[in-house]
């Protein structure tokens, strides 16, 4: 924790796994202070000892809270949801957060770690966009399908949950890897409403202490 | 660890019925409405199982081989299924295979009113063994499926499969009315609807700590070294990958667990941690990996294969286990 005891996130602007947490810190208006960490500048900041000592994981995010520095961005998101429960990230029923899990799980585990830097940087250059767009719309097909059951307003029913921090960021990488969202009329539905939401908008990539100038909103 | 009696007992529950199952040829007949079974050639139809007969269990070395399939036509979640008949491909009478290790239905008992969980698992997919850990360990009886991901140029692309579960994956789990998918959201859901005995803490900060420690395993490193990942590439390039998604993950998942680890993953209880460790370090052992670097990871893996629920549910031991793999 810092001085003055807030929470430190520690974050890239771009890594949507990063993006998952500050949504959920807006949304429970938890006031935190930013460590970037770049993770192409340097070799990738990620991999210095010191911050490998805070995060052996060597990944973004990390959040120091509560006297912790914990990894994965589910794993964090649910202690917030745990410790600062309102408003809520899952719903009531069980039923329900299974789906919201579910659908989270899809994308952080079925889709983002595929397309991730780390795993784009083991194939040629030329086989990089190729691949995540693959990668992408796999998983968007089935969350298309999956959406279609649960979703209303938003992923599931009407109240914001867990699975919209992940949507979003994987929509924003989609589009950065080109890929065709027509297919997926309800993905884009979503997108769209959620956007429209402030705790999506400060949390934005655009618009983050460590955002390069050509890129802020 | 003692048996725990089966929960399919109890009183008021509707009677259970079974599962209808595939063309065993692959021929990918697809149901073409709730309650229907397309016909599919090379199916033989049996007497459908009746409530009040005995089960047999067929998890052994002999028996036939469970061959039953997905409900057809049934909506991917939040909808009360129909339960079709029960059929075996092989004619030769129902078998179900039942992930309980010990109580079985007593001759002339009433089944309950609500029907067994069902799994669609694959023997040796590490996410499906987790799941069959937590139901061991909870004691919830279930019925298994088997989705074989190689054979049929995988079951899982049919599309009663897709119908029943979009991601096209297992594990898949029919409970409590809904179909759902994601093994740690599926465990998780066991966690909160049966929640004994305990596969969280009850303090924050550990059940983070699991949390993310399952999360380690099962988006860090599982779905990267991931049977339809590794078919994207070369022959020749998959070992080399798989190992090396493998070592970083566990390089990093040792440095964790010298922090947190007593006995198991999180402390000195069993949790979510431990059902992610373990198919992680059999992919690992299938992949070559030279485990000596890891040696907590080494320690807790030996001491939770010593229990019970870790053995039933182990890849050597399902329905769908090949002959020369059996334990």
């Amino acid at each position: 924790m810092t001085e003055s005891g807030k929470p430190i996130l520690y974050s890239y602007f771009r890594s949507s796994c990063s993006w998952r947490v500050r949504i959920a810190l807006a949304l429970k208006s938890i006031d935190y202070e930013t460590v970037p960490v770049n993770l192409v500048k340097d070799g990738g900041q990620q991999f210095s000892e010191e911050f490998q000592a805070l995060n052996p994981m060597k990944q973004v995010p990390a959040l120091k809270i509560d006297g912790i520095t914990i990894g994965q961005s589910l794993a964090i998101i649910e202690y917030l949801e745990e410790t600062r429960p309102t408003p809520r990230l899952l719903p009531l029923d069980p039923k329900k957060r299974c789906l919201v899990r579910m659908i989270s799980d899809l994308i952080a585990s079925g889709i983002q770690p595929l397309q991730n830097l780390s795993v784009l940087q083991q194939m040629g250059q030329e086989n990089r966009l190729t691949w995540a767009q693959k990668v992408i719309n796999s998983g968007f097909n089935a969350l298309e399908q999956v959406l279609q059951n649960t979703a209303g307003k938003y992923c599931v029913g009407d109240e914001v949950s867990m699975a919209d921090l992940c949507l979003v960021p994987q929509v924003a990488n989609a589009e950065r890897y080109k890929v065709d969202l027509t297919p997926y009329p309800t993905i884009r539905h979503i997108n769209k409403s959620l956007l429209a939401l402030e705790a999506f908008q400060v949390s934005h990539p655009c618009r983050q202490p460590d955002t390069p100038p050509e890129l802020r909103a | 660890m003692t048996d725990r009696e089966s929960r399919a007992g109890q009183a008021g529950r509707k009677r259970a019925q079974g599962t209808a199952i595939p063309s065993s040829a692959g021929t990918g007949s697809v149901a073409t409405g709730r309650g229907e079974l397309e016909e599919a050639v090379k199916i033989i139809l049996v007497q459908p199982r009746l409530s009040l007969r005995p089960e047999p269990t067929c998890r052994g070395l002999t028996g036939p081989q469970l061959t039953s399939r997905g409900v057809p036509g049934a909506k991917f979640t939040g909808v009360e299924e129909a339960s079709p008949e029960v059929r075996d491909a092989s004619g030769e009478g129902v078998c179900h295979a039942s992930g309980e290790r010990g109580a079985t239905q007593k001759y002339g008992e009433t089944r309950g009113a609500e029907p067994k969980p069902i799994l669609y698992s694959y023997f040796r997919s590490s996410c499906s063994w987790r799941v069959r850990i937590a139901l061991a360990l909870k004691s919830i009886d279930y019925e298994t499926v088997p989705v074989n991901l190689v054979k049929d140029g995988g079951q899982q692309f049919s599309e009663e499969f897709q119908a029943l579960n979009p991601m096209k994956q297992v594990p898949a789990l029919k409970i409590d009315g809904i179909t759902i998918g994601q093994s740690l959201a599926i465990i998780e859901y066991l966690e909160e609807t049966r929640p004994t005995p305990r596969l969280l803490p009850l303090d924050p900060k550990k059940r983070c700590l699991v949390r993310m420690i399952s999360d380690l395993i099962a988006s860090g490193i599982q779905p990267l070294q991931n049977l339809s990942v590794l078919q994207q590439m070369g022959q020749e390039n998959r070992l080399t990958w798989a190992q090396k998604v493998i070592n970083s993950g566990f390089n990093a998942l040792e440095q964790v667990l010298q922090n947190t680890a007593g006995k198991y993953c999180v402390g000195d209880e069993v949790s979510m941690a431990d059902l992610c460790l373990v198919p992680q370090v059999a992919n690992a052992e299938r992949y070559k990996v030279d485990l000596t670097p890891y040696p907590t990871i080494r320690h807790i893996n030996k001491s939770l294969l010593a229990l019970e629920a870790f053995q039933v549910s182990h890849p050597c031991r399902q329905p769908d286990t090949p002959p020369e793999l059996r334990a």
